[in-house]
């Protein structure tokens, strides 16, 4: 499994995709710090299978859960704490899976099946898990402090609402509720209302007496998430445990806390002018809490706050409830005796980390989420792709390489090999006329820089050369200062090796003999100490410009007198045209296009069908590349106009 | 003092140089000591690469380096080298034809393939810079020069076209001549901060 589609974040301003670790979206620049969510609050739902055992767990494991939570991981912890609990059965796990549905199952199965105890399925998960605790460790503390803060809020509420329940319950000797009372002391001149309410609180009376332990049960179930029409046995248990809150003694009786009193009073106030929502029943605190976050917080958390919410309820009763039941708790072991440990475990919703399962559910949903946007983005690009890949250009470049190739084999093998029929060029002609005016009694100095790949091109058009000049009697000196050209033609074995290259030829041209004795470079010479003593010509063979222009610009101004003409290769040739313009080159002859002019014989020059096809293909594949260049322009055309 | 030690040095070499080009009859022996000094460095310093070319492959070769395997021929082919040219000689026809067979077989498969190279970038300029001035001038005279090149055809019996393709035939000439005068520039440039002690040498 790859781990790319954990790398995506949903921005939640324009829905675009974007990377893990982007701070802005790419689209719209909307801050994507605010996408943290507290994975390790939702999916807090019972099981229907747990035990009543299981789900009773102090504050203290609430607390422990959060910190074994993957979110809140250290990021020191060792991974395979987290991959054995996205294994799934060993620790806190159910072992039956036998109420489990089958996705879920195979899910299961194939974490195991993997290579580590996790499987390559959930390490996508958990390694956002990671990834997010690691990041946003400061957004996690932040939230859970916001969520114990919630909790205690709704605890305080809570208490306050079975303080106004049993204060509610007390009556006078006349058969009016304490609140009546108070509503009547702090309203005495509205005795008409307060009579109307008088008998209104007879039917409120018969609400209390309508107080059954259905509607209580109603009442705990809808406080702590459960299903409103539980399962028999569930009910059971709370019409068993629960005992409907009797009237306490009065040395029993819970003192309200004056703002709580304040709280009730307004609370009746309120209901006064609609008497037929008047009821002793406090309003949901759930409804109430949602309220108040749409209060306080702006619209657009709201919705995710309330979905985190919905999830976080049974954390938040749990210990709000806890708490609450203690004053049931003794109101119960004063009436009753019993202990209240069964409410508290009906209670008590699952305080326990969420399961790896239901997180790499999660992070499934948020994934399948993410594909279906980006499938519903296809063919829309909402940044510009510099390059596009296609598998399409590789086998293009093998079937183009292939060609070439082939074609110049054919070229080679097929055909007799043809004859080079190219115009003239006029350093070609010069290069040919100097070489023709060169007196029997002239000696030249031959200078060899060339490498083994460009041989091909020089050695016919040196060997004719050479051919020349021993026909016409001149005294030929072969030096060079490459290596190569001490191997590569035997018929051009150099009589002197030059050490240090250009700069040997330097300290050559300079002429100048010391007093003292020899140079190094002279003894390195194995005939003439003077190289450019008697030379009337020389003629560089090289493939490189730019040896021939540091030899007319660093040799030749010391020997001014010395005509130089160069043998070189078609790449080098544009770059000397400069000099011979300027007269410092004789002429030259730049590989076999110019062979014409020395009259070489075509057995001794390269297939020129081959040299010929080669050019062809490139002409081709030149023209190719534009051609798909413009056929690619016209069609992303077609398509942004049709888009 | 350390860091300008070179910096004097250069420019007082450069100083002599120039000065014994204008002055060649007094100045030319010591120009050509200075010259063999440098020969003399360079040449040491030729000798330090080889060793250290051939003290580095022994190392990888003695650690078991990754791709050690290279370092082995290596080293096994400069012993082979160095050994049979200095038994057999630099002109033993044996020795140069088992030279050639390795050297010219490598330098034509490299050109080769630098030739292949070449010729992919060119298609692929149009795709990656897309259509501009650089680009479309670029391959409008590579097809002309390339199809000139050719040999099919020959404008000279032609009298308007012989005269373009005479013009199109000397634009390498101008753009060469552009090149070589930036490079005399920048080589000018460069001389001049060497000599003035402006140019810092880097380690």
């Amino acid at each position: 499994m790859s781990d790319q589609p954990d790398e995506l974040r949903i921005c939640p301003n324009c829905g675009q995709a974007n990377a893990l670790y982007t701070l802005r979206c790419i689209r719209c620049g909307e801050e994507l710090e605010g996408l943290f969510a507290l994975e390790g609050f939702e999916s807090l739902s019972e099981p229907a299978g747990k035990e009543p055992e299981e789900d009773l767990a102090p504050m203290a494991d609430i607390l422990a859960s959060l910190d074994e939570s993957p979110l809140l991981a250290d990021e020191n912890k060792p991974e395979e704490e987290s991959l054995e609990k996205a294994g799934g059965t060993e620790d806190g796990q159910p072992e039956d899976g036998k109420d489990d549905p089958d996705w879920l199952e195979r899910i299961r199965q194939r974490a195991k099946e993997e290579e580590d105890a996790a499987g390559a399925l959930a390490m996508g998960g958990i390694a956002l898990d990671d990834r997010r605790s690691h990041e946003g460790r400061k957004q996690v503390d932040e939230a859970f402090d916001e969520i114990m803060r919630r909790i205690r809020e709704q605890n305080e509420r809570e208490k306050a609402r079975r303080s106004r329940r049993v204060e509610s319950d007390l009556v006078d000797e006349n058969g009016d509720p304490e609140w009546l009372r108070r509503i009547r002391e702090l309203h005495p001149n509205r005795e008409d209302d307060s009579q109307k309410i008088q008998a209104d609180a007879s039917v409120t009376d018969s609400l209390d007496d309508e107080w059954t332990e259905e509607e209580l049960q109603e009442l705990l179930r809808r406080e702590i998430g459960l299903p409103e029409t539980p399962d028999e046995e569930a009910e059971e248990t709370i019409t068993q445990e629960v005992p409907t809150p009797l009237l306490p003694t009065d040395e029993h009786k819970p003192s309200l806390s004056e703002p709580i009193a304040e709280n009730f009073e307004e609370e009746v106030l309120q209901a006064e002018p609609d008497p037929e929502d008047f009821h002793n029943i406090p309003e949901d605190d759930d409804q109430t809490l949602k309220n108040e976050l749409r209060d306080d917080l702006p619209s657009d958390e709201v919705e995710e706050t309330l979905l985190a919410d919905e999830n976080q309820t049974e954390a938040a009763l749990e210990p709000d409830l806890e708490e609450s039941a203690e004053p049931d708790e003794t109101l119960v072991n004063e009436k009753d005796g019993e202990p209240v440990e069964a409410l508290e475990l009906e209670l008590d919703s699952e305080p326990e980390e969420v399961s790896p399962d239901l997180l790499l559910l999660r992070n499934q949903r948020d994934r399948a989420s993410v594909f279906t946007d980006i499938i519903g983005q296809e063919g829309r690009r909402t940044i510009a792709v510099l390059r596009e890949h296609h598998h399409q250009s590789k086998i293009g470049r093998l079937v183009l390489g292939l060609l070439l190739i082939l074609g110049v084999i054919l070229a080679i093998l097929l055909g007799p090999p043809g004859s080079v029929d190219l115009p003239s060029p006029a350093p070609g002609m010069s290069f040919a006329e100097n070489l023709n005016s060169i007196d029997p009694d002239e000696a030249v100095l031959v200078v060899l820089d060339y490498q083994a790949a460009s041989r091909s091109n020089i050695e016919p058009l040196a060997a004719r050369t050479m051919e020349i000049l021993e026909e016409k009697g001149a005294s030929l000196h072969l030096v060079t200062s490459n290596p190569e050209n001490l191997w590569l033609d035997p018929n051009q074995v150099p009589d002197d090796f030059i050490p240090a290259g250009m700069l040997g030829y330097l300290a050559i041209a300079t002429g100048a003999s010391s007093s003292w004795g020899e140079m190094p470079i002279q003894q390195a010479l194995k005939g003439d100490l003077d190289l450019f003593g008697e030379v009337d010509q020389v003629i560089l063979i090289s493939d490189s410009a730019e040896f021939v222009r540091m030899w007319l610009e660093q040799i030749s101004p010391w020997q001014p007198r010395i005509k130089t003409s160069v043998i070189t290769t078609p790449v080098s040739g544009p770059i000397l045209l400069p000099y011979y313009d300027s007269g410092q080159l004789q002429g030259f002859v730049a590989g076999l296009a110019d062979a014409s002019n020395l009259d070489v014989e075509p057995q001794t020059l390269i297939n020129q069908r081959a040299y010929q096809v080669g050019m062809l293909l490139m002409i081709v594949i030149l023209l190719l590349g534009m051609i798909t260049k413009a056929d690619e322009d016209s069609q992303r055309r077609a398509e942004e106009q049709n888009r | 003092m350390k860091q300008r030690l070179p910096v004097i040095i250069a420019a007082i070499s450069g100083l002599v140089i120039l000065a014994a080009f204008f002055f060649q009859p007094f100045t030319a022996p010591y120009l050509g000591l200075v010259l063999n000094w440098a020969i003399i460095v360079s040449s040491v310093a030729l000798l330090v690469a080889i060793a250290g070319l051939f003290v580095t492959h022994i190392r990888f070769i003695l650690k078991g380096r990754r791709g050690f395997l290279y370092s082995i021929i290596l080293v096994l082919t400069f012993l082979a080298t160095l050994i049979l040219g200095w038994y057999l000689g630099l002109d033993d026809p044996a020795y140069l034809i088992g030279i050639q067979t390795v050297l010219v077989p490598l330098e034509n498969a490299l050109m080769a393939l630098i030739a292949l190279i070449l010729m992919s970038a060119a298609v692929k300029i149009f795709r990656v810079r897309g259509w501009s001035v650089l680009t479309i001038s670029f391959g409008v005279s590579a097809l002309v020069f390339l199809f000139l090149n050719l040999g099919f055809f020959q404008f000279d019996s032609i009298p308007g076209l012989g005269a373009i393709v005479s013009a199109l035939q000397r634009l390498p000439l101008i753009g060469a001549r552009g090149l070589l005068i930036g490079l005399g520039l920048g080589a000018l440039l460069m001389g001049l901060r060497v000599l003035f002690g402006q140019e810092a040498l880097r380690e």
